[in-house]
């Protein structure tokens, strides 16, 4: 294993009091690239991680106006058209009978981009991970929260990084490499 | 943190000064109208409006706080009282349809028509004076008696010393709903769609009740919004409330607009000729503004003002959202009810100013409840998770 690269430094903590601090004063020491793995959702600890605001409401609103025009589109083309039928004396094309369909598309849609739109932004499926092997890492999902800050990141040095992990009282502070 | 009545606050005096000026402008208003020699159809059709108005709101508070009850929620515990207040005017709705009574010859024209109009004719059962003047006599009776029971309970709160004012209206809440959907229902019918009573519509219930809930939470987040301002919900009424409120807002506008469609689509498509005439004639004569203006200004504009989520955040925003639903209702029931007395359209002083009449007349009682009841339920067992509420 002499051709490793470092990956991160994960350290595990135990309190999440010690946890929301830590993860603001990693923010403020100007740590981009870190995340924070917990086994349930901790009210705040987007907040003082500093993570920004998602774009997948844009993304679902995308969905929504692409299904939406698409209906009218579906409707107006084949019913008016490209085949037209004479249905009960009704108007070949009418606002009122496509709203039942537009709704339809719209909701479907806007449900596939959210769905799709939060995979791509979860970065999803990711088949591999250097952290996966890391048994301190797989304690995430049990009882433990576990701080990594990456080493892409621009600030990053192995001594001063694992330093001010420990400082902030994460027992079991490593380094993962790949 | 005041969790006391607001007696003696300028939150009360402002109110019942409003109220008052309220009942001056529109009385005055209407007696002008009277004394010009206004048609005494338009008269009582712009009192029907004014009176379902302000006694719809009224009911379906006390449903909302029947619903926070049936749902455990916790979120509206310190709101619920607000929502009381309004509802201390439903004791008073008799009051009100005493004129509609008086005149019921006037105002429901099949009960002259009902023996000679072979349509109508089968309906006797149901459309009677007799059994009519039962069913609104019932309504109301029912309708005081729930307001006891459920709002009283939660008063009984306040100074009781363990739960079980609580547990009772937990135990109601749900048996009163069905009685609030049966209630709600047959007076929509029996007070609005009996106007026109060759139309019917089975869902027009519905359609009464999603407009009343949108306009008592849109009522609920405008009293909010001032004793916030005012400081009075201090330590009680945070963002999440107002967020929560303004959710409720959303969904329910649309609840209302997929009603009013399906109730439309289906006239539409179908096209008999008892049911078409209902919107053949509220599509001409002018009428056709108050149409399009309910589907613009009770859908699209409040759903794409309260589509984001941090608007629901954001008071003023909510205010100018809340004001507009209230202003939205009125229309959408004078649409219900105009078209009836006439093919053309008219709208000017007589319907304003009675309109204005039964909001102070309102205003007056809610004014009173605010300085009667406390303002926080107190002892409420929920009330530290409302103040918690996280959304």
């Amino acid at each position: 294993m002499s051709n490793t690269q470092p990956v991160a430094v994960l350290g595990n903590f135990k309190d999440p009091n010690l946890l929301m601090n830590a993860a603001k004063r990693i923010r403020e020491s100007g740590y981009q690239d870190f995340d924070i793995y917990t086994p349930y959702p901790i009210h705040g600890l987007d907040k003082a991680m500093g993570v920004k605001r998602t774009i997948l409401p844009y993304i679902s609103f995308a969905g929504a106006i692409f299904g939406l025009s698409n209906a009218l589109f579906l409707m107006q083309w084949t019913g008016a058209e490209h085949y037209k039928l004479n249905i009960g004396g009704k108007p070949l094309f009418a606002l009122q009978f496509s709203v039942p369909v537009a709704f339809e598309l719209t909701v479907l849609c806007t449900a596939l981009f959210t769905f799709f739109g939060l995979w791509g932004l979860c970065k999803l499926p990711t088949w591999y991970s250097p952290l996966q092997h890391d048994a301190g890492f797989k304690s995430a999902v049990d009882d433990t929260y576990v701080v990594s800050i990456f080493a892409k990141d621009q600030r990053f040095s192995l001594e001063a990084t694992t330093k001010l992990i420990k400082d902030l009282g994460a027992d079991d502070v490593r380094l993962i490499e790949a | 943190m005041n969790s006391n009545s607001l007696q003696g606050t300028p939150f009360v005096a402002k109110l019942q000064k409003l109220a008052i000026a309220a009942i001056i402008i529109g009385a005055i208003g209407f007696a002008a109208s009277f004394a010009m020699g206004e048609d005494i159809h338009r008269l009582l059709a712009d009192y029907l409006i004014g009176y379902v108005y302000f006694a719809g709101i009224s009911v379906t508070a006390m449903f909302f706080s029947a619903l926070q009850y049936l749902a455990r929620a916790g979120w509206g515990a310190s709101l619920r009282r607000i929502a009381e207040n309004f509802a201390g005017f439903v004791p008073f709705i008799i009051i009100g349809l005493i004129p509609i009574f008086l005149f019921r010859e006037e105002l429901f024209h099949w009960i002259h028509e009902i023996a000679e109009d072979p349509m109508l004719m089968k309906k006797t059962w149901f459309m009677n004076e007799t059994f009519f003047g039962v069913r609104l006599l019932l309504y109301c009776a029912l309708w005081f008696l729930m307001y006891k029971y459920i709002v009283g309970n939660s008063k009984k709160q306040d100074t009781a010393t363990d739960y079980t004012p609580t547990y009772k209206n937990l135990k109601r809440a749900a048996p009163f709903i069905i009685l609030y959907a049966v209630t709600i229902t047959f007076a929509a019918f029996d007070l609005l769609m009996s106007l026109e009573p060759h139309w019917y519509s089975t869902i027009f219930g519905v359609y009464f009740f999603a407009g009343n809930f949108v306009a008592t939470l849109s009522l609920l987040c405008i009293f909010t919004i001032n004793l916030h301002k005012a400081g009075h919900l201090k330590g009680y009424v945070t963002l999440e409330h107002f967020h929560d409120i303004g959710k409720l807002m959303f969904a329910f506008t649309i609840f209302w607009t997929y009603i009013a469609f399906s109730q439309y689509f289906l006239i539409w498509y179908a096209n008999m000729p008892e049911e078409t005439i209902y919107y053949t004639k509220r599509l001409q004569g002018g009428w056709e503004y108050f149409g399009w203006g309910s589907i613009f200004l009770h859908f699209i504009v409040p759903f794409a003002t309260l589509l984001r989520q941090d608007v629901k955040r954001r008071l003023p925003i909510m205010m100018f959202a809340a004001c507009l639903l209230l202003f939205a209702h009125y229309i959408d029931l004078c649409w219900i009810v105009l078209p009836v007395f006439s093919e053309i359209l008219r709208f000017g002083l007589p319907e304003v100013s009675a309109w204005v009449l039964m909001f102070g007349a309102f205003m007056f009682v809610v004014a009173r409840q605010f300085s009667t009841n406390n303002l926080i339920a107190k002892n409420d067992p929920y009330i530290k998770e409302s103040i918690e509420m996280v959304s």
